[in-house]
């Protein structure tokens, strides 16, 4: 009896599950792992509603993390939490650690959701206490629901910046001081932690500086496949090159949001469905029309990114190890 | 110093321009990476290995960005030219016992 061809995807966050139900929904065997316990990726920590950029407003992310986990399933997808991704060998073979299980797959095309990590700010004394990436403070109050402190400061600027000092505010926290923090920037810590914050002529005293000054790709497990890697500073830095198939050319690999470079949820789902039905596509499941469909309906923000993608020089290509 | 951004540990009294951690993971300061450079490194892999800077537990996800910005400027590459860090697997560190434990068998239907 033949299978149906088989797609791995890496992260099971808004791209990954968007990727997962829309292979799954053409004919692929579909295996997403996620390396936290509960797929949503940045869902998990975010509280304020989220555009999904559908033109419906905004969903809550809880019950946008579950739609998105349902459509998986429903589409037939098998979901697996838990599950890191530790590496991709030099045949396509790629190594999955799991709780109680360790284990190789070699699928035959790979979708790489791997999201991002936040960019660091290094000052003296970044690794006092009180002193947290953007990304933290949000997992502090979202998902554990602890106030780290009373007063915050938050150095960076854009929707993370902002969208921080809404949770800190509804958490019960003051924001003392937001923005761009040019030198001379000068803090003093003590035993317990971070006491004061001087930005210019402004003098405060915080309990946390959180640092909001964006994200970055991650491309390791891309770079390990023999992905190109291109920088591109309006995408967050060094990101796989991926051609209108959000696919890095000469490799099974496929790249689609934050991995792909930094944007909004909603960039994210529609991207994720368009690699979803490309990997789909490069193994016969369905044409390329259904890929230009895809396309027009993800929007204004998916069509930019290609545009930034084409204009990449490589620099950098990875010997296999 | 004016453009420089400087801390006081208070518990200690020292004040400081000047130690901030590249590194966090291996504690390599800002200053040992360019002393890297002016030793010679020319490229974020030769930092590493001089430094070990991005050789701890995250692997260089936190410190990548910073030691880019250190060798483009100190070497006068632009950033974009520089080629990441190399990554290879695994992605996070994972003890030995659950490598021991790999299995060849039990594959998904379908899946090999």
């Amino acid at each position: 009896m033949s299978h149906p061809p088989t797609i791995l995807i890496v992260g099971g966050g808004p791209a990954g599950l968007s990727a997962a139900a829309a292979a799954a929904e053409v004919g692929a065997s579909v295996m997403l792992c996620e390396e936290q316990p509960t797929p949503g990726g940045q869902l998990i920590y975010r509280a304020q509603p989220v555009d999904t950029g559908s033109g419906g407003g905004a969903e809550r992310p809880e019950i946008l993390a579950k739609r998105l986990v349902e459509a998986a399933l429903s589409a037939g997808a098998v979901l697996k939490p838990g599950v890191l991704v530790a590496g991709r060998y030099g045949d396509g073979e790629i190594l999955l650690v799991g709780p109680g299980r360790t284990w190789t797959v070699t699928p035959d095309a790979v979708i790489l959701a791997t999201g991002s990590t936040d960019l660091p700010f290094p000052f003296p004394g970044a690794t006092s206490p009180g002193v947290f990436s953007c990304r933290a403070v949000k997992i502090l109050l979202n998902q554990w629901r602890v106030l780290p402190g009373r007063r915050f400061a938050i150095v960076g600027a854009g929707a993370d910046a902002e969208d921080l000092a809404v949770d800190i505010l509804l958490g019960g926290g003051e924001v003392v001081w937001s923005g761009i923090a040019p030198p001379p920037l000068f803090q003093t810590w003590g035993r317990d932690g971070v006491e004061t914050l001087s930005i210019g002529p402004s003098h405060f005293e915080v309990d946390v500086i959180a640092i909001a000054v964006g994200r970055q790709a991650d491309f390791a497990l891309a770079a390990m496949s023999g992905a190109k890697l291109g920088f591109a500073p309006e995408l967050g830095g060094w990101i796989p090159i991926a051609d209108d198939r959000m696919q890095c050319p000469e490799q099974a690999i496929f790249v689609a949001g934050d991995a792909a470079g930094i944007g909004s949820v909603a960039v994210a789902m529609a991207e994720g469905r368009l690699t979803g039905l490309a990997a789909a596509a490069s193994l016969g499941l369905t044409g390329a029309h259904v890929l230009d469909e895809a396309r027009e309906a993800g929007g204004a923000e998916l069509v930019w990114r290609g545009d930034v993608r084409r204009g990449l020089e490589p620099s950098h290509v990875q010997p296999f190890t | 110093m004016i453009g420089v951004n400087m801390g006081e540990n208070r518990q200690t009294g020292t004040r400081e321009p000047g130690v901030t951690f590249a590194c966090r993971c291996e504690e390599v300061r800002n200053e040992e990476i360019a002393a890297a450079v002016l030793a010679g490194s020319r490229s974020i892999d030769d930092v590493k290995r001089r430094t070990r800077a991005g050789m701890g537990a995250c692997q260089g996800i936190f410190c990548m960005p910073t030691i880019a910005a250190i060798v483009a400027q100190a070497t006068g590459t632009p950033i974009g030219r520089l080629a990441p860090m190399t990554a290879r697997p695994p992605v996070r560190p994972i003890p030995i016992e659950r490598l021991a434990e790999m299995d060849d068998g039990g594959r998904e239907t379908g899946w090999r």
